[in-house]
């Protein structure tokens, strides 16, 4: 599992929408759908957010923007979600913690 | 022309020519057959329906024949042909018309990608639709005949057809298949509407096709904008139950009853959640047609001002 330095992108062939309080994602190269929970939609808004080019953001990164901290997202919380949008594909590591 | 336009000999002589076209909403169908029961049905069934007796671009080429051989004479079959390729095991001549209903809906699931299809009843009412997703047996062609005999415009007893760019719904007005008891529910239900003579021993039971309303085939080309997805489940003695449907769960059964969504890719993830967003959703449980009908009309009232 990468540390808590390493930095996340969203993978470019995911598209996802809030749908009520849930959010759906759609991998076109899986074709597969899926349904997250509000701290990986979160996760992915501050991701998709981030600046073109700044290779991503790390765990520290996400705990600290505004939408994380208002969802009450831990550490343990947040990591977990990326791994497991990791595991679907969803996201991806841009770049290991050193 | 209509297809009432001509008599049913004309028809039958045409069909059993050179073919004839009949539209149905956005796509042209190219049939032929010899058989006089096909003629017959399309009299009965699209009155309304525009039909052209010349050549020319059709989306679809099919048949009705019969098989060469002893199945000519001997428990006679009938083929359905698509582009002149049989694509279904025969079935026993009597079955010839609900045959063209069942591979003309064939055509279009397995042929049509510029729309995005789901398995589902779609009604509308001053532009708003109301789609209905189900199974087989679920009641949604039962639900959806009571609903066009009630004064919802029929698009489709069994395809969703969802405009890739707009998301608007657009329909076929075909005829709606009724199936076992719902026949006599609907002819019950709905004592003036035509409803053809039931074929028996069929795959699905004893079937029959409930005429379109002229209104529903003068509009069929007109879209409608999605504003209800109602998931409709016809249990017998239960109490009448419209409940609403978390939205997320609803997009989910929504995707499990798509055609092409898989075909389609991201542009079919964003049409289902447009509609899903759009649409009050509903789980509907129901045993009584005139309360089930009662209930989508006052959720139907809810809406203030026609979409178009």
């Amino acid at each position: 599992m990468p540390d808590v330095c390493s930095r996340w992108l969203i993978d470019p062939l995911v598209t996802y929408r809030r749908l009520g309080e849930q959010v759906v994602a759609f991998h076109a190269g899986s074709g597969d759908t899926h349904l997250l929970s509000p701290v990986s939609g979160a996760i992915l808004d501050v991701l998709s957010s981030a600046v073109d080019g700044s290779g991503g953001c790390s765990v520290a990164d996400l705990l600290a923007d505004e939408q994380l901290v208002s969802a009450d997202a831990s550490e343990a919380g947040v990591t977990d979600a990326l791994v497991a949008l990791a595991e679907t594909e969803i996201v991806r590591v841009a770049s290991e913690g050193e | 022309m209509r297809v009432a336009d001509v008599s049913v000999g004309e028809l039958h002589a045409r069909l059993r020519g050179p073919g004839v076209t009949l539209v149905t909403g956005r796509f042209r169908n190219r049939i032929t057959s010899a058989m006089r029961p096909v003629a017959e049905g399309i009299a009965a069934l699209y009155p309304d329906f525009p039909l052209e007796l010349d050549g020319g671009f059709a989306d679809f080429h099919v048949a009705l024949d019969r098989p060469a051989g002893l199945r000519r004479w001997y428990r006679p079959q009938v083929l359905f042909l698509f582009d002149g390729r049989s694509v279904f095991k025969p079935l026993p001549r009597h079955q010839a018309y609900p045959m063209l209903e069942w591979g003309l809906n064939w055509c279009v699931t397995t042929q049509v990608n510029h729309f995005l299809l789901f398995h589902a009843a779609v009604v509308a009412r001053a532009g708003h639709a109301l789609v209905m997703p189900g199974e087989p047996g679920a009641g949604k062609s039962t639900l959806c005949a009571a609903l066009v005999t009630a004064g919802w415009r029929l698009l489709s007893d069994e395809l969703a057809m969802v405009d890739l760019d707009t998301g608007e719904l657009h329909g076929l007005g075909r005829p709606v298949s009724l199936k076992n008891a719902s026949i006599d529910v609907i002819r019950a239900f709905a004592p003036d509407a035509f409803v053809s003579e039931p074929c028996h021993d069929t795959l699905k039971g004893t079937v029959a096709h409930l005429r379109p309303p002229a209104g529903s085939v003068q509009d069929v080309t007109r879209p409608a904008r999605p504003a209800w997805l109602v998931f409709p489940h016809f249990e017998a003695g239960a109490a009448t139950a419209l409940i609403p449907e978390p939205p997320e769960r609803a997009f989910f059964r929504l995707v499990n009853n798509s055609f092409n969504y898989s075909a389609l890719g991201t542009v079919a993830f964003d049409r289902t959640v447009d509609l899903v967003a759009q649409s009050g959703c509903h789980d509907l449980t129901y045993s009584r047609l005139e309360e089930a009908v009662a209930g989508l009309d006052t959720l139907a009232s809810r809406v203030a001002r026609p979409a178009h």
